[in-house]
Parts: C-alpha cells; structure tokens; sequence
C-alpha cells in the first residue's frame, strides 16, 4: 500500500521531466532555426555588398573610357603621346586598380590597310602589322595601349573586331554609343601561363560634327573605340582586396558570363576548397546588368556550417535538460521525505496510548477532588493524593476503616442510605452533603457515587469522587448578599429618578421657555403653561388644535418644509423664527427649536419644540427698520431737493442773467440812441439802473460759486500752504498801489485737500484782508498757522477795519455784510464759501475781531489720517 | 424765394429777441448784418441747414459763414443741434459758436466734445456783450479761413 502511494506519488515528478525534456528539445530547435536565418540573413546581405561594389566599378570604368572618348572628340588628333599622358594621369591617381590597360582600336576600311601600316611604321615600328593577317572588309587595330609594355605590347595591332565575341560587344557599342561588355574571352596578353579569363569593354569614338542619332549615322561616323581588357581574377582582387582578406574568407564565390552558371562560362571562381557539394542553405545568386551584357554571380559558404555559432541553441538545450532534471530530482526527494513522515505520525500515535495510559492514571491520582474506592458495605479500599489533602488522613491511615470516621454523627443515616442505593446499581451525581477532616473541621462536599463492577456484572464496590465545595458555597453566599444590595440600590435610585423627573416636570410646567411635545402629525401632545400663556389657548383647547392651523399663514411653508426633513431623517433640529395667531387674533413672534427622538428604525417617535417669545424684540426690530425706511425715503428726497438745486443753479445761471443783460443792453441803448433827448437826471437814474443789473450779475455769479463748491468732488493731494498763500497774494495785489501793502507769512505746516479750493480759501480770505485793510496807512496782513492735536490751524490776520465780536455769528452766512455796499464792495458770500470748503474738508472756522482794530479768520483741517474718513 | 439763392454770413440760433436784437444791434455796428439770418429755435435752425420744413426748396449748399448758437432752445435744443451739424458731411465743416448765458463746466465741456468750434459766455454787461459779439463776428467773418466749399 505504501509502494502504490509511493509510486503514485512520484508521477508528477515522471510527467515534468517528459515535458521539461520536450519543451528543451523544441526551444533548441527553435534557437537553432533563429540562428541559421540570421546568419542567413547576414550573408545575403553581405552578398548584396560585393554584387553592388562589382556594378560600382565596372559603372566606373565605363566612365573612365568615356573620358577617353571624349578625348578623341575634344582634340583633332589624339597621337601615341597624348593617349600616353592621359592614361599616366589615370593611373597616377589610382582610379583604374586591376585594368591591364586602356587603348584605342582604330577603324581601318580594307583599301586603307597599307597605308596605315606604313603609317605605324612610320612611327617607330618597323615590325608592325594588323593580325591576323586575311581578307577582311573591315580591319581594326589595337594602335594605342597604355601602359604600352609586358604583356600590353602583344595587343599591338590586334584586329579584335575579327574575333566573334570581342565582335558582337565592339558591335553593341557602336550601334548603342553605350559602353559594351564582352564576353568571356582570353586575352592576346596571356602568355600560356597563369592564364586567365578576361573580358573587355569597348566605348565607341565618332568622328567629330557629324551626326550619329541613328544606327546607320553611328556606323558611319565610327573613328574607333576607346578600351579597357581586364583579367579577371586581377580585376577582382583589385575590387574585392580588402573584403576578401576580411569576411570574404569564408565566403566561395564565381562569377559567369551570362545568365547560365557552366564551366565554359566560368569567369572567376573563388574557392577556398574544391569540394564539389550540394548547395548549402547560405547558396545566393545575384545578376548584375553591364548595359545588355549579364553576368551571374554565384555565392557560398566554404563549409555548411563555417560562419554560424551554434553556442546559444547548445546552451538553450543543456540548460533546458539540467533545469529538467533538477526538477525531477527535486519532486521524487520532496515524495521521498513525505514517506519518512508518514511512517514518523504512525509510531507517535502508538505512543501516544501509552502515555494518555499513564496520563490518566497520573489524572486520578493528581486529581483535585478525592477519589475513594469502598466496597459495598462502606470499608475504603483506596484513597488518593487529594483525599489525604482534603480530609487529612493518609492513604494508610485510612484504608479499612468505615466511611462513617469520615462524616460528622448528623451525616450518619445518609450514608447508609446512599451506600445502599449505589449497591443496588444506582448512581449518585453531585450529592451535597458535610464532611469532617482528621481535624475534627467540618467542611462541604459534593459526591459522586458510582458502582464498580467486575467482568461479570456484579457490583464488587463503590467509588465515590468529593469535591470540596466550602469555597464554592461562600461564593454563593457573597453573590446572593450582593444581589440584594443591588436590589436597594435600584431601588434607592429608582426614588431618585422619580424625584428628578418630578423636578423635570416643574421645570417644564413653569419654565419661562415655551415647551411642547408635539407628535409627528402636528398635534400638540404635551405642552407647558409658557405655551399656553403664549397662545392664548388652555392646554385641553390645545390638545384639539395643530400647530400647523396655528401659524401665520406666511410662516407655514418654511416650517413645514424643515418638519418635513426631520420626518425623513436628513436633519435631526432645526431652529426658525417664526409667527403663531393668538387665540385672541393677535401675532406672536416666537423663536422655535425642533429636535426629535427616533424609534429604533429611524422613523420620529415624538418631537420636541422649545418657543422663545420674541414680540418685543420683534416689535424694536420693526420700529429700528420702519426708522431706516424713512431715512431712507428722507435720503432719497433730499437727493432729489439736491438734483432740484443743481436745475434751480443751472436756469439761474442761464435764465436770470438774460433779462439783465436786456435791462442794461437797452438802458445803454437808451443813453446812446436818446441822449440827446435826456437830461442830466435822467442819464444819471439809467445809470442807476446799469449799476445794480451789473450788482445784480455779481450776485448771481457768486451764488452759482457757492453752489458749485458744495456740488464739486474733491480731488485730494498734498498742498503746499505756505506757497500758495504768496501765490495768491501775488495774484491780488493791486498794480496801483505802493508799497503800503505788507504780507508776513510764517513758516505753516502744509496739508492735505482739494488744491483748487484751498486756492479760493486763500483768494477770499486775503482779498477780504486787503479791502477791508484799505483805509489805513500801512496794510499789515499775516498768515500764520500750527499742527494742534490732530489739526492744522491757518489764520489770516489784517490790521483793517475790524469787526464787532457781537455779530461775529453772521461773518459767515451767506449774503451777511457787516459794511455798507458803498463802503465796501461785495455781495458777502466770500467768506460763506470759505466756511463751506473747510466744512467738506472735514474742519472749522472761526473768526476774532475788534472793531476799528484788527480781524483773524481761523480755519483748521484734520490732518491727513482723519481726511478721507 | 430769394431765400433760395441768397448768400447768408450768419445764422443766429436765439429764442430770445432782446437777446436777439442786441445780438444783432452789435454785429450791425460792425457792418456785419448784412447777411445775417435769424431763426427762434432748433427745429427752425434745422430746417433752415438742411432746406425742410419751411425752408424746403433752399439750396443746401448755400451754408452760413458761421452759426452763433444759443443752447437753451425750444422744441430742439442747442446741444442737439450741434450734434446733427457736427455729424452730417455737408454742414460739419461749418464753423459753430456757442453763445449763451450759460457758465457751467459740463455745457462747455458737452459742447466740445460734440466739435463746436468756439464757446462764449454772454457777459452781463451790455458794454462787454457788445464788445464780444462784435468780435466774434470780425473774427468769423473776416479773419477766419474757411475750407473751400462747393457752392
């Protein structure tokens, strides 16, 4: 059974290695196949790199001989010396790497053969003919090929256009004046040994000014070609020196002429070993297109494998396998130490009997209650560790004596009675009864008495367990007598609840606040005298009515809707000044608090309204807000008497000074157009008339100034006192007089006002100072003025005609002259104006004089904090 | 009606003929009354500008040299009239003077906003008033250059 369990058990850990294995295997391969793609990859494009070089190169060549060309068509004559420079620059400069050579093959028509040899010869060499030697319609000779040495010097006079394949690529450049490819051929230089394939390319050269758009123009203007033979194995180490030393190492390339790879086409062949294989799985083809003319380049690794690192998939795979095994390895040692458990739990239960064996033996005899064993006629038989703490006897001490010496006389008959009832099969539970100690203490027990019978049934004895309760029946004892002081306790306390609701219930009765409870229906459901003194109703009236009937009709809606809310449970009080009718009809003005007691769910059980009776302060608050509408309407009509004086000011302005101008207009037309009809009397009384229309004029001129000096806003800025009292003494100062006229200013502190009319404080003040100072011999004036407390106060002193302090009460009312019209100028509003500027400046005036002696005007502003208030 | 071609120097706008007739009683003692054209309120002064009412059939390009303007008018007052010849292409280039009895601040500064292109308080005094107008009028109708109008 183990063995199954145990076998069973180590199946997951089987299962796990199999998958573990699979899942390795797989993901190398995985890894495998990803690394031969890249490497793949990496190859063709290393591929692309030299197909695209070989195209760049052979692109360049055909260029370098179509400057050649171009030679030939820029000059008259390209002789062997010119062609020999040009070529020299060439080389010189490294443009041309793995080109035999560069030349010139001339066209020569059959009947101009002789000549030009004889020509050729002519020039130096005596040996030269045109081969191979035959009847040919045309010929060509190779007669320039630089450099003109080794190997170069066996293509001197060679007919290419004799032989087929040089043909047919000399014949595509003439016919297209593209550069043309050969094919596959081998060179007039090759000397037998290390022999090379080659290949050439031809440019043709025209015959300057002459025509060659078509076919049959080019044949005919065709002087030669400018060409290059190349071998092409030099040729490619000159393209391919650098990559081939490099990554090319590895890399097996051909080169074929056409698009067929055969050996007879065979250009180039790179193999770093001859083995002839399968293509591998890096095999590439590339073409490349020279004009018309393909070749085919043919791409492989050296090896199947050279070039790819196979180290990732081998790691992926030895890292999969050694993570599968450890796996394994660890579920079948995990199983493995679950068995050793198994069998570790079974030999600890068979100990665990033995000991609970001896445990409960230990239990008896380490037990707290005694435990006795008697037979049936009451001897004890056995007696343990709590039996001798309990009772005081020893084990030997007791053993085969009678129950009885342990029981006080009065305990006697009960113990025979429950012996006998045990004997007979009965049991005996929690038998309270009374005990005596070897002491002679008496104490209380519980018994418990059961019979003990052998295998055949009969009852051989009694065994009996006491518990000592003594403790237990003190406890009981202690609870009972704090059961009843906690009944008096309740008991007292419950008096003095019932007293303090007694005080609650006067309190509520005779309180001065209105309180009530009302039900959630509205009804007045318990309410105390104030309310009822409040209302006007007893309280059986009010038991009938609903608060809601009782409210001012304006009042309801608020009230209820907050009512409304306390109902739902989104508030728990509310607080609102509200209105009751009287049963009398009259109003009172209540402040109410409403709080709530909820049921257990929430819904309202009672409510409880407390109302403050607020008709007298009500009634102050209407008297203060009927006073402020009145100023208010009082305000509004003085705003209005305001705007009414500014009209009255305007047609004043306007209105009154139109027939005035009439009076004196025709007055004065009179004493022009009828002077001679008018005597001295008469002139003189029309004068009269002029005069006072001009007073008139001025009258009407300075009400407007005092009206407008009210009206005006003040603009305030920081005004220099000092400065402008000279200004404005410069101003008035009258041109005529002499110097009879003297101005003292002291040093005054400067202040803060409307500019323009503390100009015309000064402008009245001190022309008032030197009118009224006109009669005397020498005019004194002074200004003066200091900082006081919180004001600056300016004075304005004149030694002139004075004033009598009795009327000094009239100096600054408007139109109040204290001097006759004829003694003194002015309508007597100057001074009126002064106070009214001070006054909306925030400050005062005041005025000392003494008739025929002297006059001071004082004014005093706030300084600058009190100002703007 | 001759009004229709008659060259006209000044339009005086004013309600009252006492002011009226001393108005023109000065300007006469310059020589400057000549053609001078009275009209007692706004919508006559109006009329007259723009040729309606009973001014219909007057030619409108036949514009005063100046208007002396008085602003307390019946029906139409000064200042509108002010307003509707500052702001109508063929009478705004005409020179506009108001002369009247009034001295407050917000009169001059209302009719300067509107353009006028002189303000003059009437002095009282019959000497002074006599002296004004006479000089206003030299200054207008003999000093000043107008723009050239079509006529």
């Amino acid at each position: 059974m183990l063995k199954s369990r145990l076998s069973k058990s180590i199946l997951p850990a089987w299962v796990i290695l199999g998958v573990g294995l699979l899942a390795t295997v797989f993901t190398s391969l995985q890894v495998k196949q990803s690394i031969e793609q890249d490497a793949v990859r990496q190859f063709a494009l290393a591929c692309d790199q030299v197909t695209l070089k070989i195209q760049e190169r052979l692109d360049a060549y055909a260029l370098i001989l179509r400057g050649g060309a171009a030679l030939f068509a820029a000059s008259i004559a390209v002789d062997r010396h010119k062609w020999q420079a040009y070529v020299e620059t060439l080389r010189a400069e490294g443009s041309v790497p793995g080109v035999q050579g560069i030349g010139f093959a001339q066209v020569i028509p059959a009947n101009e053969l002789a000549a030009h040899i004889a020509h050729i010869r002519g020039e130096g060499f005596p040996e030269y003919t045109v081969r191979p030697s035959g009847e040919r319609a045309i010929y060509t000779s190779i007669i320039y090929l630089e450099p003109f040495r080794d190997r170069n010097l066996r293509a001197f006079g060679y007919d290419m256009f004799s032989e087929p394949v040089r043909r047919v690529a000399m014949e595509r450049a003439r016919d297209t004046g593209d550069a043309a490819l050969s094919g596959k051929v081998e060179l007039v230089q090759e000397n037998g040994t290390e022999v090379q394939a080659g290949a050439l390319v031809y440019v043709p050269v025209y015959r300057n000014g002459v025509p060659t758009d078509t076919i049959g123009q080019k044949r005919a203007a065709l002087i030669g070609w400018v060409y290059s033979p190349f071998r092409m194995n030099d040729l490619m180490t000159g393209i391919l020196s650098d990559w081939m030393s490099d990554k090319g190492k590895t890399i097996d390339m051909q080169i074929y002429d056409g698009p067929q790879a055969a050996p007879a086409t065979l250009l180039f062949d790179r193999k770093v070993v001859h083995v002839v294989h399968l293509h591998s799985l890096f095999y590439q083809q590339r073409t490349i297109n020279f004009n018309g003319h393909q070749w085919l380049l043919v791409f492989d690794h050296t090896s199947t494998s050279a070039g790819i690192s196979y180290v990732d998939a081998w790691a992926t795979l030895i890292g999969g396998l050694a993570l599968s095994g450890f796996l394994f390895w660890l579920l079948i040692s995990m199983r493995a130490s679950a068995i050793r458990d198994i069998a570790a739990h079974e030999l600890a239960a068979r100990r665990q009997v033995e000991a609970s064996r001896m445990q409960l033996a230990a239990i008896v005899e380490s037990s707290n209650d005694a435990i006795i064993g008697k037979t049936t006629d009451g001897i004890i038989t056995s007696w343990n560790k709590s039996a001798e703490n309990i009772y005081g006897y020893s084990a030997d001490e007791i053993i085969g004596r009678h129950v009885t010496v342990i029981a006080p006389p009065s305990r006697h008959t009960e113990i025979y009675e429950l012996l006998e009832k045990v004997s007979k099969g009965g049991t005996v539970v929690n038998h309270e009864s009374e005990r005596i100690r070897k002491d002679g203490s008496l104490f209380n027990v519980a018994l418990t008495l059961s019979p003990i019978k052998d295998a055949s049934g009969k009852i051989t004895g009694i065994s009996t367990i006491a518990r000592d309760i003594t403790e237990k029946k003190r406890l009981e004892e202690e609870l009972r007598q704090l059961n009843t002081e906690l009944e008096q306790r309740v008991q007292n306390r419950t008096r003095e609840l019932s007293a303090s609701e007694e005080r609650m219930r006067l309190f509520f009765e005779r309180q001065l606040v209105g309180m009530a409870i009302t039900s959630p229906e509205k009804g007045w459901v318990k309410v105390n005298d104030k309310i009822c003194e409040m209302m006007g109703y007893s309280p059986e009236e009010l038991a009938r009515l609903s608060w809601a009937e009782m409210t001012y009709p304006e009042d309801l809606a608020p009230d209820e809707a907050q009512f409304k809310r306390l109902l739902n449970g989104e508030i728990d009080s509310y607080t609102l000044e509200k209105r009751f009718v009287r049963k009398d009809g009259s109003i009172v003005f209540t402040n109410l608090s409403v709080g709530c007691v909820r049921r257990a769910d929430q819904s309202v059980d009672y409510v409880l309204a407390l109302l403050e009776d607020i008709t007298e302060q009500k009634s102050a608050e209407e008297s203060i807000k009927k006073l402020n509408d009145e100023l208010q309407l009082r305000a509004k009509a003085l705003e209005g008497a305001n705007q009414e004086l500014e009209s009255f000011s305007y047609s004043v302005s306007h209105d009154l000074r139109t027939p005035l101008r009439a009076i004196d207009g025709f007055s004065h037309i009179l004493l022009e157009d009828y002077a001679d009809k008018l005597d001295d009397e008469g002139k003189r009384l029309l004068n009269i008339v002029r005069d006072n229309t001009s007073r008139m004029g001025q009258l009407i001129d300075d009400i407007l100034k005092f009206s407008r000096t009210g009206r005006l806003e003040l603009s305030f800025t920081e005004i220099n006192m000092e400065k402008l009292a000279h200004e404005v003494f410069e101003e008035l100062q009258p041109s005529d007089t002499d110097s009879k006229l003297q101005l003292e200013v002291e040093p005054i502190p400067p202040v803060t006002g409307d500019s323009a009319m503390m100009r015309q404080v000064f402008v009245n003040l001190l022309s008032n100072a030197i009118k009224f100072s006109r009669p005397r011999e020498t005019a004194r004036i002074k200004v003066g003025g200091s900082i006081e407390g919180n004001e600056a106060i300016y004075y304005v002193k004149d030694n002139g005609v004075g004033f009598d302090m009795q009327y000094v009460d009239k100096l600054f009312g408007v139109f109040q002259r204290l001097h006759g019209v004829t003694e003194f100028e002015g309508t007597g509003i100057g001074l009126a104006i002064v106070k009214r500027i001070i006054t909306r400046h925030g400050g005062r005036v005041w005025a000392e004089g003494k008739v025929n002696e002297d006059a001071t005007i004082y004014f005093a502003l706030p300084t600058k904090e009190k100002n703007h208030g | 009606m001759d009004d229709a071609v008659k060259e006209v120097e000044i339009l005086l706008v004013e309600d009252n003929p006492t002011d009226a007739e001393l108005c023109i009683r000065s300007l006469k003692k310059s020589n400057l009354a000549n053609k001078l054209v009275w009209v007692k309120d706004g919508e006559e002064a109006l009329d007259f500008l723009f040729a309606t009412g009973v001014y219909t059939g007057r030619n409108v390009a036949n514009t005063p040299k100046v208007i002396l303007l008085d602003l307390r008018l019946p029906k139409v007052d000064g200042m509108e009239v002010l307003r509707r010849v500052k702001n109508d292409e063929l009478t705004k280039t005409i020179p506009v003077v108001v002369l009247t009895s009034s001295k407050e601040d917000r009169d001059v500064a209302e009719s300067y906003k509107l353009g006028v292109n002189s303000y003059i308080s009437k002095p009282v005094e019959f000497d002074e008033f006599a002296k004004t107008v006479s000089e206003l009028g030299l200054y207008w109708l003999l000093v000043n250059r107008p723009p050239l109008l079509a006529k």
